[in-house]
C-alpha cells in the first residue's frame, strides 16, 4: 500500500521514503503482518519475528525517535512503535495469531464455543449426565459421613472411573481437532505463498481465503469447546 | 541550566541520585559523602522542612511530624490505607475515598508534596556537583505500581521543578545498570525487595536490547513489613517479661521501630545482636529496660511467611515469560532487603542458581535510571529498553464483566480502540469504567476512571459510533481520547482516578484471579447468555402474543414448551443448560422471525434490528 511521504510527497510504500529517507506513515489498515515485514503465514519463525520486532523498535521506539527535530516525524514514528508492539503481541502467539488472521478474514463474529461440535452429540450428553451423577454421589458420601450407605463408595468410583475414560476420550478427540486446525493452517500457508502479492489476488483466490479461515476458526471453536468440557471434567473430578 | 538529565531512584527508605559523564555513571554524595538520602521529611515547630539525614537524626524527638515511608501513599485513596495507618506515628487526613494526604503541625500535604521536599533535595545536591542547574530527571517506580502511582510520582517530580522526561520501573533500570557492556544474549531476572514494594522482572538482553518478557510483584511488600513484625515480637516479649506493657505511643514505637530496623541489617553479615533499648515508657507511667539478644535464626522464624511471598509472582512471571526458572541465566538482587541470608536462600530454590550480588542493591536503580538518562538526551545511542504494562487494561461491559484490552506484559507503548454505542433512542451519553487486573468481573479488578461520554447527538440507539483509544503510553500512565465517528470530533479524557483497592487486594489480584479462573469463567458465561435469553424470551413472548395465532398449533406448543424451558433454565444457574435452551430457542423461533418479516413488509414499516453490542451504557 502507497502514502504520501510528508517530507517530499512521493508516494512511497514501506516504512521509509526511498526518495527522501524520512518516515512513512503508516496507511490505515495495514496489517500487523506487513508492518512487521513478515509473510501472512500461521507457521511463523519466532526468532524472525522477535529479529523484526528489535529492529524496527531500534528504528521507532520512543526514545529513539526522540531524536527527531521534526514534531511530525516523532508523532508518525510513536504510531509505528504502537502498531509494532500490538503486532508483536498479537502474532508471538499462535492463537492470537489465527484469531487475528480470522478476524482479518471474517470481521467481528460472534464466538461459537459454547456449541457442540456435532461429532461429540453424544459423548457430551453421557459426560454431562456422569458429572451431575458423581456430583450427587460425592454429595450423598459428604453427607453420609461417618456412616456409609453399604455399596455407595463403589458406584462411587465405578462413575469416576468411566468420567475419567471420558476424559481420555476426549483428549483424543482434541487431539484429532488439533490435526484439523494443522492441516486447515499449512493449507492456508501454501496459499500464502502460492500467492505472493494478496494485492493483486483474483476474487477465486479470496474466495479460496475465507473458505479456510471459516474452517480455522470452526477448528479453533472445536477446540475451545473441548478445552472447556475438559476443564469441567477435570473440576468435577477433582472437587 | 545543563542538558544532563539525571536519574533518580525515589525509595519507600532511601533515594538516591546519579548521572553519566563521559560514559561512567556516578553516584552523587551529599556534603557528607553520603550516597543515600533517607526519604524521611520532618517538620519542626519553625523554618524549613528537613530533609534526609537530618530529618531521620530527630524522629524519636518528633515522631508525629516526621514523614517516613511516603511512597506507600503515593496515588492512593485513605480508604486503601487503612492497614498501614494504624502503626503510622504521623497523621494521615482525607474522607475514606479522597486521596490521602498526611498533616503535621497544622499543615496538610499531598504525598506527592512530601516527595517533592526528597527530589528537590536529589535535585539540589545533583546541581551543585555538576555546578549548573538540573532541569530533566529520570525517575524509577516498581515494575508493579499501577496508573495513579505512576502518575503521583510524575506530579512530584513537576512540583520538585523537574521535568520527569521518563518514568522507568526499577528493575528494568537495574537490569540496565548491570548489562550495559554484557553484549552476548542471555535472559536474567532482577528480584527486587526493597523497603515497601517487591518487584520480580525477567528480561532478555540481546544487542544493547534490554527487552522485558514478564513481570509481577507486590507493592505491598518489603522490609517495612518486616520492622513492623519485630517491633511487635518486641512488645510482646516485653509484657511476657514484665508482666506489664509497653507504652503504644509513637515516641516509644519509633525508638524501638529504629532498633530493631538496625537489628535486622546487622544480622545479615551476624549470627546474632544484642537489643538495647533503655528506659522505655510503659503503660503505667513508668519508666523499664529491655535487653535481648536477638538471633539470625529467630529474625529467620519471625520473618519466614513473609519472605515467602516472593514466590508465587516469581512463578507467574517465569511462566508467563515462557520459561522454566533452568532457563534463566542470572539473578540479580536489588534493594536492601536483599541482603538477608534468608532472601538469599529463598531465591536460590526458585531460581534453582546462586544468585548475583555482585551489584551494589541499594544503588544500582539509580545507576540504571542515569544511563536511561544519556539514552535520552542522545549521549548513548546503543541501548534500548522494551518495557511492559504490569496490568491487564479493559473496560466494564454489559453484565459487569471486564473486557480486556491491552493484556499484561504487553509492550509498551500500546494501544487498543474500543467503539462505544447507545442503547436507547435519544441516549446522549454513555458511561465508561476503566478497569485495571486480572480477574474476570470488573467489581473485582481496580476502578481506574469512571466517565460519561456525554454531548452525544439524540439519535436512535445503536446509531452513534464513539470510539475510544486507550494508550499506555512509554511511561506506563493510561492516556484516553474518545472520537464521534461521524462528526470526527476528537476529545483528550483526564482520567483521574476515583476509588481503588487495598494495596493487599491489588497484590492479591493475580492470584485470585488463578484460583478463581473457573468459577469466574462460569459467572462470565452465566451473565452473558443470562442477559442474550432475556431478550430472547420477552422478544418471543410479545411476538407470540400478536402473531402467535398465523403459526400452526404444533410449532406454536413447541415454541411454548422452550419458552417455559429457558425461563426455568434463567431460574436455576446452570449456564450450560441455559445455553442449550436457548440455542433451541432460537432454532425454534426462527419460523416466528420469518413471519415478522413478511409481516413488517406487509405492514410497510421499516423493521429495526435491536444493537446488540453496546458495553456498559445507561441514561
Amino acid at each position: 500500500m502507497r502514502v504520501v511521504c510528508i517530507s517530499c510527497d512521493s508516494r512511497e510504500s514501506g516504512h521509509w521514503c526511498s526518495q527522501c529517507g524520512a518516515i512513512l506513515p503508516t496507511p490505515e489498515n495495514e496489517d500487523y503482518f506487513s508492518i512487521l515485514g513478515l509473510p501472512q503465514k500461521i507457521n511463523l519463525d519466532d526468532a524472525i519475528l522477535k529479529e523484526r520486532f528489535f529492529d524496527l523498535n531500534r528504528a521507532f521506539h520512543p526514545d529513539r525517535a526522540a531524536k527527531l527535530s521534526d514534531e511530525r516525524m516523532r508523532e508518525i514514528a510513536l504510531r509505528k512503535s504502537v502498531l509494532i508492539n500490538n503486532g508483536f503481541n498479537t502474532l508471538r502467539d499462535r492463537t492470537r495469531r489465527i484469531q487475528y488472521l480470522v478476524r482479518q478474514e471474517l470481521g467481528e463474529r460472534e464466538e461459537k464455543s459454547g456449541h457442540v461440535p456435532v461429532e461429540l452429540f453424544e459423548l457430551v450428553e453421557e459426560v454431562n449426565e456422569l458429572m451431575s451423577e458423581v456430583h450427587q454421589a460425592k454429595q450423598a458420601k459428604e453427607r453420609a459421613g461417618n456412616d456409609p450407605v453399604p455399596g455407595n463408595g463403589d458406584h462411587l468410583i465405578a462413575l469416576i472411573s468411566r468420567l475419567q475414560e471420558h476424559l481420555q476420550g476426549l483428549t483424543t478427540h482434541r487431539g484429532a481437532f488439533e490435526q484439523g486446525l494443522r492441516s486447515k493452517e499449512q493449507e492456508w500457508d501454501a496459499l500464502c505463498d502460492s500467492t505472493h502479492n494478496f494485492e493483486v489476488l483474483d476474487v477465486l483466490a479470496r474466495a479460496k481465503r475465507r473458505q479456510i479461515v471459516a474452517a480455522l476458526a470452526v477448528k479453533m471453536d472445536e477446540i475451545s469447546y473441548v478445552d472447556s468440557l475438559i476443564r469441567r471434567i477435570k473440576d468435577t473430578l477433582y472437587e | 541550566m545543563i542538558n544532563k538529565i539525571i536519574g533518580i531512584d525515589l525509595g519507600t527508605t532511601n533515594s538516591v541520585v546519579a548521572v553519566m559523564e563521559g560514559g561512567k555513571v556516578t553516584v552523587i554524595p551529599d556534603d557528607e559523602q553520603q550516597k543515600l538520602c533517607p526519604s524521611i521529611v520532618a517538620f519542626e515547630e519553625v523554618g524549613t522542612p528537613l530533609v534526609g539525614v537530618a530529618a531521620r537524626n530527630q524522629l524519636v524527638l518528633n515522631p508525629r511530624n516526621t514523614i517516613y515511608s511516603i511512597k506507600r501513599f503515593m496515588g492512593r485513596r485513605h480508604s486503601e490505607v487503612t492497614k498501614e495507618e494504624s502503626s503510622l506515628s504521623y497523621e494521615l487526613v482525607g474522607k475514606p475515598e479522597e486521596m490521602v494526604r498526611v498533616k503535621s503541625r497544622g499543615r496538610v500535604l499531598t504525598p506527592p508534596e512530601i516527595s517533592a521536599m526528597i527530589l528537590r533535595t536529589l535535585k539540589d545536591r545533583a546541581s551543585r556537583y555538576l555546578g549548573a542547574e538540573v532541569g530533566q530527571a529520570i525517575i524509577t517506580v516498581p515494575a508493579y505500581f499501577n496508573d495513579s502511582q505512576r502518575q503521583a510520582t510524575k506530579d512530584a517530580g513537576g512540583l520538585a521543578g523537574l521535568e520527569v522526561v521518563r518514568i522507568i520501573n526499577e528493575p528494568t533500570a537495574a537490569a540496565l545498570a548491570y548489562g550495559l557492556d554484557r553484549k552476548h544474549v542471555s535472559k536474567i531476572a532482577v528480584f527486587d525487595l526493597g523497603g515497601g514494594t517487591f518487584d520480580i522482572s525477567i528480561l532478555e538482553l540481546s544487542e544493547g536490547i534490554f527487552h522485558v518478557l514478564a513481570t509481577n510483584g507486590d507493592t505491598h511488600l518489603g522490609g517495612d513489613d518486616l520492622d513492623k513484625r519485630l517491633v511487635e515480637w518486641v512488645y510482646s516479649e516485653f509484657e511476657g517479661e514484665n508482666g506489664f506493657a509497653l507504652r503504644r505511643a509513637p515516641e516509644v514505637f519509633e525508638r524501638v521501630r529504629q532498633e530493631v530496623e538496625k537489628a535486622k541489617c546487622e544480622l545479615s553479615f551476624n549470627e546474632g545482636v544484642e537489643l538495647s533499648l533503655p528506659l522505655l515508657d510503659t503503660r503505667d507511667g513508668k519508666v523499664s529496660n529491655f535487653h535481648r539478644t536477638l538471633s539470625r535464626s529467630k529474625l529467620e522464624t519471625l520473618s519466614r511467611d513473609i519472605v515467602e511471598r516472593t514466590i508465587n509472582p516469581c512463578r507467574r512471571a517465569v511462566d508467563d515469560a515462557g520459561l522454566a526458572p533452568s532457563e534463566i541465566d542470572e539473578v540479580i538482587l536489588v534493594g536492601g532487603s536483599t541482603r538477608m541470608p534468608l532472601v538469599r536462600d529463598l531465591v536460590k530454590v526458585v531460581f534453582e542458581k546462586e544468585p548475583n550480588t555482585s551489584v551494589n542493591p541499594d544503588e544500582v536503580v539509580a545507576i540504571g535510571a542515569a544511563i536511561q538518562g544519556a539514552v535520552l538526551s542522545g549521549d548513548v545511542s546503543d541501548v534500548l529498553l522494551l518495557d511492559v504494562n504490569p496490568l491487564s487494561l479493559g473496560i466494564e461491559t454489559y453484565g459487569g464483566a471486564m473486557s480486556k484490552l491491552i493484556f499484561r506484559n504487553s509492550p509498551i507503548p500500546a494501544t487498543a480502540k474500543e467503539v462505544f454505542t447507545t442503547a436507547v433512542d435519544n441516549q446522549t451519553a454513555i458511561d465508561v469504567h476503566i478497569l485495571q487486573g486480572e480477574r474476570e468481573m470488573a467489581a473485582d479488578n481496580r476502578t481506574l476512571a469512571r466517565f460519561a461520554l456525554s454531548g452525544i447527538k439524540p439519535q436512535p440507539g445503536g446509531v452513534p459510533r464513539i470510539e475510544v483509544t486507550f494508550v499506555i503510553d512509554v511511561n506506563g500512565i493510561l492516556n484516553v481520547t474518545a472520537k464521534d465517528q461521524f462528526t470526527g470530533k476528537e476529545e483528550h479524557i483526564e482520567v483521574k482516578p476515583t476509588y481503588g483497592l487495598t494495596e493487599e487486594e491489588v497484590s492479591r489480584h493475580v492470584d485470585e484471579s488463578v484460583e478463581h479462573a473457573f468459577e469466574d469463567m462460569d459467572r462470565r458465561m452465566w451473565v452473558d447468555h443470562k442477559q442474550e435469553a432475556e431478550r430472547v424470551v420477552a422478544a418471543t413472548i410479545k411476538t407470540m402474543s400478536q402473531h402467535g395465532e398465523k403459526l400452526d398449533g404444533s410449532m406454536r406448543e413447541k415454541i411454548v414448551g422452550i419458552v417455559d424451558r429457558t425461563q426455568k433454565a434463567l431460574a436455576g444457574g446452570d449456564w450450560h443448560e441455559l445455553k442449550a435452551a436457548l440455542d433451541a430457542l432460537n432454532e425454534a423461533t426462527l419460523p416466528l422471525a420469518e413471519l415478522l418479516v413478511t409481516e413488517a413488509i406487509k405492514a410497510e414499516g421499516t423493521l429495526r434490528t435491536p444493537g446488540t453490542h453496546s458495553p456498559s451504557s445507561q441514561h
